[in-house]
């Protein structure tokens, strides 16, 4: 029966992981405008990301979808069944445990450090006190935004780029042979494996390490990662520290500490002793007993002696300098009453600190966006912008007929918004390097921001113009000239601009719609909606 | 009963012509047949762009003029942007569907299907109709792959040498399907300037030289016949557009085996007749086409 439980978690593990890799590749874009809410379920099923979204926007956020109720179930589970949504559940679990089983397995044979579990509640307390703040600790390490943004930026390209490599290679080796099979191996590879664009993220390198380091510190001891570091698991940890369940030990024990051996997390140190802030119901104590003498039952709550969570106090007051040092530098940067020019947000992104208190910076409106415009933001936005979405038109512009991105997000920091409204909302407004520009500067005809432009009328001018060359002929040419009220931001004149480097047309963020009085003219062109209302979203 | 033949059956001819044949047949037949045909044909009226295409198509001699059974075949229409059939900045397509269709009843082996887009591949072909349409009508619909282009030798005055789609190269008969749009830079997007779907490398650069990047590459790829879908036009805001207040509805289909007399005749259908992109010239001195298209046989056809 034991045995039974073991296999049972597994396949529960693996099936619950297989359902996260389904969601993922779902929300690859397919050319058809269609987002199903389960494709964010699982970056909405973290109750600690749900708690500081509500500390953070100071607001029970109406943009949540029906899936936070999973975070909720996910919140009131342990009492009842202690951390098993870590044991069982946890994606990113399953795999710290695949990677820490794999090492028990290995020939490696080094010491085991002992790892303190207490990390986890100095961390999540210190990033409960800072999402009021609007400090992202919780965004940034919760497992499940932080297993979907390295997914989509460092995983996924990843793997697309090895498979890239490969079908070019068949592809070549097709070319040399002649033989038809490589040629159907490529063709396969091409429309039915690969992403139609190879993903590109900018210091994809620092997700990749984050990933690693996460992943890798669980060969150092079982599971290290979960017992020691995850604030989702010191969240759950700290809702059971009272529980329902109880770990009870039969009198045929014989006190051989199989079970204490076997606890992946940390039981204590004799068989007696059991803890369900830690206790992952693993049943791995269990299927070691060889007297059968572990059982799990019900019991009152308030019934018998427990190790509740205990954080020393003293590390509270380290706990609350440290926030207040922290805040304090998040601050700092602040010097500039502008906005950062470059931070060009997607379409139905709220103002600045009301988007940054509800981002998860899990990256779904990354792995959605058809263009590959939106990218993780690195200092852009201050530190605690770090992996907010931002669109960089260098890699891709934003398309003015989707609104994925707005669709996709779990949390409405991007607002949704439909395929009407996308095209009433400015991102920014374009500018003209004359220096660059080849009809401005050099006398070349050129216009091809003009040809892409989406709006009409077009945001971007024609201005007829006689140029004197060197050799003293006139030439008859057409100048780029910007509409400033016409122009929304979407950046395909920047991402098409001839002039390679550093393009001579390009977007910055004054005048986006969440932000008009960041607009140089008096009169802004906001038309419908409540985006136009004339109060400055960096002054909060 | 001569009908067109392939660029394979042609190589063929031509290896036997070298063993002795005085006359390459196949320039031959077509010569003779043409001569009874109009080059270019135009036709409007009804609210069916399937019909005009069918009209016009048979005008030309029928589908089988320029298809021969087992032919591969290439339509390129304009799926460029990410765009309704309604806002016209994409060819029509049931136009193409239809023409697909007739490549197929005339005996293609396969017809294939698709653009280099501006807009992501994946929105345009959806947003346009074509890809659906195309398929139903029984096309082989591809998306562009980067890895499928050759380097081919032009020895144009501007491009030396470019990028070009495989398919293009190695098909049977080439039907170019391009849409009658407003440029700003070339005053008109006609069925020349359709072929900057079917290279690769950075298109940017032909914007400094357009009208000779487009006789350039005119030399290298030759269509066997050209349908100009001008059931809906955009007058302005092009080639984009956007607003349905710039599109405007001429019901016409302009077929013929002379692109730049069909650009010449598409020119007249906008409101500004007068209005003609620079390469018209350029082409007639090079021998590339009349744009004088009523000093080629002809034909107004009413639908």
């Amino acid at each position: 029966m034991t045995i039974g439980w073991r296999g049972a978690r597994r396949a529960v593990q693996l099936s619950v992981l297989a359902a996260f890799t389904y969601t993922f590749i779902q929300a690859e874009y397919r050319g058809l405008d269609v987002v199903r809410g389960w494709w964010s379920a699982f970056t909405s099923s973290d109750p600690l990301c749900l708690t500081a979204v509500v500390a953070g926007s100071r607001s029970w956020p109406l943009g949540l979808s029906a899936w936070w109720l999973l975070a909720i179930a996910v919140g009131l589970s342990p009492p009842f069944l202690a951390r098993a949504f870590c044991g069982w559940v946890c994606p990113l679990g399953t795999l710290n445990h695949a990677v820490s089983a794999a090492r028990e397995r290995s020939r490696i044979k080094w010491a085991q450090r002992t790892a303190s579990r207490y990390w986890k509640y100095r961390f999540v307390i210190l990033a409960l006190v800072l999402s009021f703040f609007g400090v992202p600790l919780a965004f940034w390490f919760s497992s499940l935004p932080l297993l979907y943004r390295s997914a989509t930026l460092a995983v996924h390209p990843a793997v697309n780029l090895a498979g890239q490599r490969l079908s070019s290679g068949l592809l070549s080796w097709h070319e040399a042979t002649g033989a038809e099979p490589l040629y159907s191996g490529y063709q396969w590879l091409r429309d039915s494996v690969l992403s139609f664009h190879q993903p590109y993220f900018q210091h994809a390198g620092l997700n990749i390490v984050v990933l690693l380091v996460v992943l890798g510190i669980n060969v150092l001891a079982f599971r290290m990662w979960c017992r020691s570091f995850c604030p989702l698991g010191g969240f759950l940890g700290i809702i059971g520290h009272r529980s329902l369940l109880r770990r009870t030990i039969q009198p045929a024990c014989n006190h051989c500490a199989a079970c204490v051996k076997a606890c992946p997390a940390d039981m204590g140190a004799t068989p007696e002793e059991w803890n369900p802030s830690e206790c992952l119901l693993c049943f791995r104590c269990a299927a070691a007993c060889r007297k059968q003498a572990v059982e799990f039952s019900w019991r009152s709550p308030w019934r018998g002696t427990l190790r509740p969570v205990n954080v020393p106090r003293r590390d509270l007051s380290v706990i609350a300098i440290a926030g207040i040092a922290i805040l304090a530098a998040s601050r700092l940067n602040r010097i500039s009453p502008a906005p950062n020019g470059r931070l060009i947000r997607p379409p139905g992104a709220l103002p600045e600190p009301e988007f940054l208190a509800r981002c998860l910076r899990c990256g779904e409106c990354m792995r959605i966006c058809p263009t590959n415009a939106i990218q993780p933001a690195g200092l852009a936005a201050g530190w605690e912008g770090a992996w907010t979405p931002v669109i960089v038109p260098e890699t891709g512009y934003c398309e003015l007929e989707c609104n994925l991105c707005s669709r996709i997000c779990p949390t409405g920091a991007l607002k949704r918004v439909t395929a009407g409204e996308r095209k009433t909302l400015k991102l920014g407004t374009a500018v003209i390097d004359r220096g660059r520009c080849l009809p401005h500067a050099m006398a070349i005809p050129c216009l091809v921001c003009e040809e892409h432009c989406p709006v009409t009328p077009k945001a971007i001018w024609v201005r007829e113009k006689d140029e004197i060359l060197r050799d003293g002929t006139y030439v008859k040419l057409g100048q780029p000239i910007i509409d400033p009220q016409r122009c929304v931001g979407c950046g395909v004149c920047e991402h098409k601009c001839p002039v390679q480097g550093s393009p001579a047309i390009y977007v910055r963020s004054f005048g986006e719609t969440r932000a008009p009085a960041s607009f140089f003219l008096s009169e802004f062109p906001a038309k419908d909606g409540d985006w136009g209302t004339a109060h400055d979203p960096y002054s909060s | 009963m001569s009908h067109r033949i392939s660029r394979r059956r042609a190589i063929g001819l031509m290896a036997t012509a070298a063993a002795g044949l005085a006359v390459q047949p196949s320039i031959f037949s077509r010569g003779m047949r043409a001569a009874s045909l109009p080059s270019v044909v135009r036709a409007t009226g009804g609210d069916s762009p399937r019909k005009l295409v069918e009209a016009a198509v048979s005008s030309l001699g029928g589908m089988s003029r320029f298809v021969a059974r087992g032919n591969i075949v290439v339509v390129k229409p304009n799926i460029g942007w990410d765009r309704s059939p309604e806002q016209a900045a994409n060819t029509n397509p049931e136009a193409v569907a239809t023409v697909v269709e007739a490549c197929l009843n005339a005996g293609a082996k396969r017809v294939h299907v698709f653009d280099r887009t501006c807009n992501d591949a994946r929105r345009t072909y959806a947003h346009s109709g074509i890809a659906a349409a195309a398929r139903a009508a029984g096309a082989e619909v591809s998306y562009v792959d980067e890895n499928l282009y050759k380097n081919v030798t032009l020895n144009g005055v501007y491009l030396k040498e470019w990028n070009v789609y495989k398919l293009i190269l190695e098909c049977d008969t080439l039907i170019n399907m391009p849409i009658a749009k407003h440029h700003g830079l070339s005053s008109r997007t006609l069925s020349m300037k359709n072929w900057m779907g079917v290279i690769g490398g950075n298109r940017g650069h032909f914007h400094h030289n357009m009208d000779q990047s487009l006789i350039d590459l005119a030399a290298a790829v030759k269509p066997h016949v050209t349908i100009l879908d001008a059931y809906r036009i955009l007058i302005a805001g092009g080639p984009t557009g956007g607003s349905l207040d710039l599109v405007q509805t001429p019901r016409t289909v302009i077929a013929g085996v002379d692109q730049i007399a069909v650009d010449a005749w598409a020119c007249t259908l906008f409101p500004d007749a007068r209005t003609v992109p620079g390469y018209l010239d350029m082409a007639k001195k090079l021998g590339l086409g009349e744009p004088d298209f009523r000093s080629l046989p002809h034909l107004e056809i009413a639908v």
